[in-house]
């Protein structure tokens, strides 16, 4: 990949970042929990773009940003009130942008007529309070400045403020326009701009930043081009020329900062006002280092740069600090929210890496566990430091893992941002009044999951708006608010992260589901199903039931593919369904792929790897504590509550299993749904941490087994998916052989049964 | 990007500015130079086709012209595109342009 591909790829996995943290912010917006701190950041986000975008020629999407950002710097002066109507606009604006973005990325072309409609109500906006936003009018603005250049030589001041013999320029007169409230003074600075290498090894251009200036007022640059060298002395990255600009605007000091805000780091910057207000009285002094202190678009970072103008041919150059990991601080602040100065320093790593570091990690696991077998028939007192150090190992491989781990984990955040703007979509096409709540975006979950889990998402919001929520009138027909609500929330509980994607809607209509099930022959007619189980029939291939195929829900390929994309991420996926009231998908996923910690078991001369997360307890049972239901199937009572019982060499069919739970181990593990099953096994052999390796790359998927490891000795062991096990238990395998019969159940357990 | 093109012919040697005149092509406009330089006589920069004019690209121009000044070699540039005038009037250098001979 050459450079320019390097740095064009990292400018769209920023933009990325960028457009799913201004999506955070425009649903605050949205929901009236806005205030100037957010527009400020949406402001930011689109600067951003349009200053990466303008480095690498993308024309449109940067025309399109500058209208934008021109209605946002209107807003957050509070020129323009931000009503609901333009509220909206900022959203569809910001779906526009979005799609600009991707289109760039994906090298193809948006039909002309894509942002038109967009674009001129941006510019209507603007005009309501006088400002052209339209930057054409700029290009009518600097055509009449080439006439004055050519009139006047170089270096003539283009000031654009109106005067009586020059045709005024539409957009820079009327943002000086009267018409403005609270009018600032207009202030003349001197800036001297010195660039260093780095800032054109790192693809920034001057020329851009010039032209950003000049929107700012009236403008005069005066270039110092002396220490040019002579041309078998000069290099083609190196920095030669200094420039010094004089600007008169009433955008303050701030503004100019704002446009070096990504080259802080690559040049000098020295701004001098030279005509400060000579009246401004202590208090005013105060009164404006406070509104300074407390305006997050005063804030300089100068690790901040997110463009991928600011990119380096490294491969690790500045990463957003908005796209920083939220820390247990940043996740509870928010950093945009509050705009406090930090200095975040991250690095942008190929991913490639990381998951090699990954791998060498898993493989040092297994090295270790190894080691640590082959050690164990040692004693201790008498290999005091072996002993000591192999403990330590331990410890520290544990620290780099979870290091490692933490390393490729993201806040969902990034792709719960999508959401809204899915759901904002899906409402329009359905004539559906639809809100979306969130909660738990910063939870972390592994890179590769978070990659995988945005189809699943959109599949399940699609059917929660399609089939889910009804339509205002139905609503209001039974008693709803005319607006449903659809609440997606992430959590993490014990190994594994929870997704839940629950909506106010209909509900499941499973007299319909199994009228569909039965006409497609999913099931038998006579079939007999739980509540539980007709919920589940919508996961089966090919099952559909709209009466007309939409182009929302599609042709029934969705819930079913869903189910395979999250079984393939070693989750599992659930309906819960209240008729009336509504339904909940929920999702469990593993917080990695790569490592977990397990319990080693053995069944007959067969080990397996149970995960800790599931196991609740294990007990050798005494015969009383024993039930037999209705001849089939065995119940430990345990507590008070009753536990089907499991026999693992039955499932997998292991010669030599022990039969007699009395005599095996019996382990309680729990499942995702919060059902509990006793697992019969012949011995605990010990606790271990295993690396994962996938079943489904390297063989096929087996109901009952999540993945394989390699233990210590050298031997493959599967890692057991309880889920699929109960499964298994259920449908294909007699739990109880008839020769057992010989323990009753008792009479009330028959009646619970 | 698209290659630079020189043309000789007699004793005057044609450079052909590209359309994008971004930081890639910095290296690649010097190394013309070199090249041009190398060569002798009279030197035309065509600068008609250029779409974009980055800061590096006009540094080496400035660096040739001084040259070419310095070591009496003749040159001129040839008729410029809008972008190639504004963006020496954007960034301050106009002045530098009006005192090369331009050809229209």
């Amino acid at each position: 990949m050459d450079d320019l591909a390097q740095f064009k790829q990292t400018f769209f996995a920023e933009c990325e970042e960028l457009l799913g943290d201004m999506e955070g912010h425009l649903m605050a917006l949205q929901s009236g929990e806005g205030d100037n701190n957010t527009l400020h950041a949406v402001f930011r986000a689109i600067h951003s773009i349009k200053g990466g975008a303008g480095a690498f020629g993308f024309d449109r999407l940067v025309n399109f940003a500058h209208i934008f950002e021109t209605v946002l710097d209107l807003m957050r002066d509070g020129r323009l009130e931000p009503t609901p109507d333009s509220v909206l606009l900022v959203l569809r604006c910001a779906d526009i942008l979005s799609d600009l973005v991707r289109a760039a990325q994906n090298d193809t072309e948006l039909p002309a007529e894509h942002e038109n409609e967009g674009r001129k109500a941006l510019i209507d906006l603007a005009a309501t309070v006088g400002v052209n936003a339209d930057p054409n009018a700029a290009d009518a603005e600097l055509a009449a400045l080439d006439a004055q250049l050519a009139a006047g030589g170089p270096d003539v001041l283009m000031n654009d403020a109106p005067a009586a013999d020059a045709p005024a320029a539409p957009a820079a007169a009327a943002a000086a326009a009267p018409a403005a409230p609270a009018k600032a003074p207009l202030l003349k600075y001197l800036v001297k701009f010195t660039p260093r290498d780095a800032l054109y090894q790192r693809a920034n251009e001057p020329l851009i930043l010039i032209r950003e200036l000049k929107e700012l007022g009236g403008f005069l640059a005066r270039a110092n081009a002396d220490n040019i060298p002579p041309l078998d002395q000069i290099h083609p990255e190196g920095a030669y020329i200094k420039w010094e600009f004089e600007i008169e605007t009433d955008k303050g000091e701030q503004a100019i900062r704002d446009v070096f805000e990504f080259v802080l780091d690559d040049c000098e910057l020295e701004i001098t006002c030279l005509n400060p207000p000579a009246a401004e009285s202590a208090e005013a002094k105060q009164a404006a280092a406070e509104a300074a202190a407390a305006a997050p678009k005063l804030e300089i970072k100068p690790a901040a740069a997110p463009s991928a103008a600011a990119s380096t041919a490294a491969a690790v150059p500045p990463k957003p600090a908005a796209a920083a990991k939220p820390d247990a601080a940043g996740a509870a602040g928010g950093e945009a929210k509050h705009g406090e100065s930090k200095t975040v320093r991250s690095i942008r790593v190929d991913l490639d890496r990381v998951d090699k570091l990954v791998n060498m990690v898993g493989e040092l696991v297994i090295t270790h566990a190894m080691i640590a077998q082959q050690t164990e028939h040692l004693h201790a007192d008498q290999h005091p430091e072996l002993a000591n150090g192999l403990a330590e190992l331990s410890h520290h491989i544990r620290d780099l893992q979870e290091s490692v781990m933490a390393m490729r984990a993201q806040p969902v955040k990034s792709v719960f941002a999508r959401l809204p703007r899915l759901v904002r979509e899906l409402a329009m096409m359905t004539n559906k009044k639809i809100r979306l709540d969130m909660s738990g975006e910063n939870t972390e979950i592994d890179k590769t999951v978070i990659e995988q889990l945005g189809d699943p998402l959109t599949h399940m919001i699609r059917n929660s708006c399609d089939h889910g929520i009804e339509s205002p009138e139905e609503r209001i027909a039974v008693g709803k608010p005319p607006e449903g609500v659809i609440h997606v929330s992430a959590d993490q509980r014990g190994g594994r992260i929870v997704i839940e994607i629950s909506d106010d809607g209909r509900g499941i209509n499973r007299e319909k589901v199994m009228k569909k099930a039965i006409e497609k022959k999913l099931i038998a007619p006579d079939a007999v199903l739980s509540n539980e189980e007709i919920d589940n029939l919508i996961f089966l291939p090919g099952f559909s039931t709209a009466d007309t195929v939409s182009n929302i829900s599609g042709r029934g390929v969705g819930m079913d593919v869903v189910r395979q994309n999250i079984q393939s991420l070693g989750g599992r996926v659930h309906i819960q369904s209240r008729p009336g009231q509504g339904s909940s998908f929920i999702l469990t996923l593993p917080l990695t792929l790569a490592v977990l910690d397990g319990m080693v078991l053995r069944v007959g001369e067969q080990s397996y790897i149970l995960p800790l997360a599931n196991i609740v307890e294990s007990l050798r049972p005494e015969p009383d504590q024993i039930n037999i239901v209705a001849n089939q199937s065995e119940l430990l009572r345990i507590r008070g509550e009753y536990v089907p019982l499991v026999y693992l060499h039955r499932i997998f069919k292991v010669p030599n299993g022990i039969d007699d739970p009395t005599k095996a181990l019996v382990i309680i593990v729990e499942l995702e749904d919060g059902s509990k099953m006793g697992l019969v096994v012949d011995e605990i052999v010990g606790q271990q941490q295993v690396v994962i390796k996938s079943l489904e790359e390297n063989f096929d998927p087996i109901r009952g087994v999540g993945a394989a490891t390699i233990l210590g000795n050298g031997r493959v062991s599967l890692i057991l998916d309880v889920a699929g096990i109960k499964y298994i238990a259920e449908h294909e395998v007699q739990q109880r052989p008839t020769q057992q019969a010989a323990r009753l159940p008792a009479p009330a357990m028959q009646a619970s049964a | 990007m698209e290659p630079f093109t020189i043309t000789r012919s007699d004793d005057v040697t044609q450079l052909g500015l590209v359309a994008s005149m971004d930081l890639r092509a910095a290296e690649p406009l010097l190394h013309s130079f070199h090249e041009i330089m190398a060569q002798g006589g009279k030197v035309v920069i065509d600068a008609s086709a250029v779409d974009r004019l980055s800061t590096p690209c006009v540094q080496i121009l400035l660096s040739a012209a001084q040259h070419m000044e310095q070591n009496g070699i003749s040159f001129v540039i040839k008729s410029p595109s809008d972008s190639f005038v504004t963006a020496f009037d954007d960034l301050g250098l106009f002045s530098y342009l009006m005192k090369w001979p331009v050809q229209t």
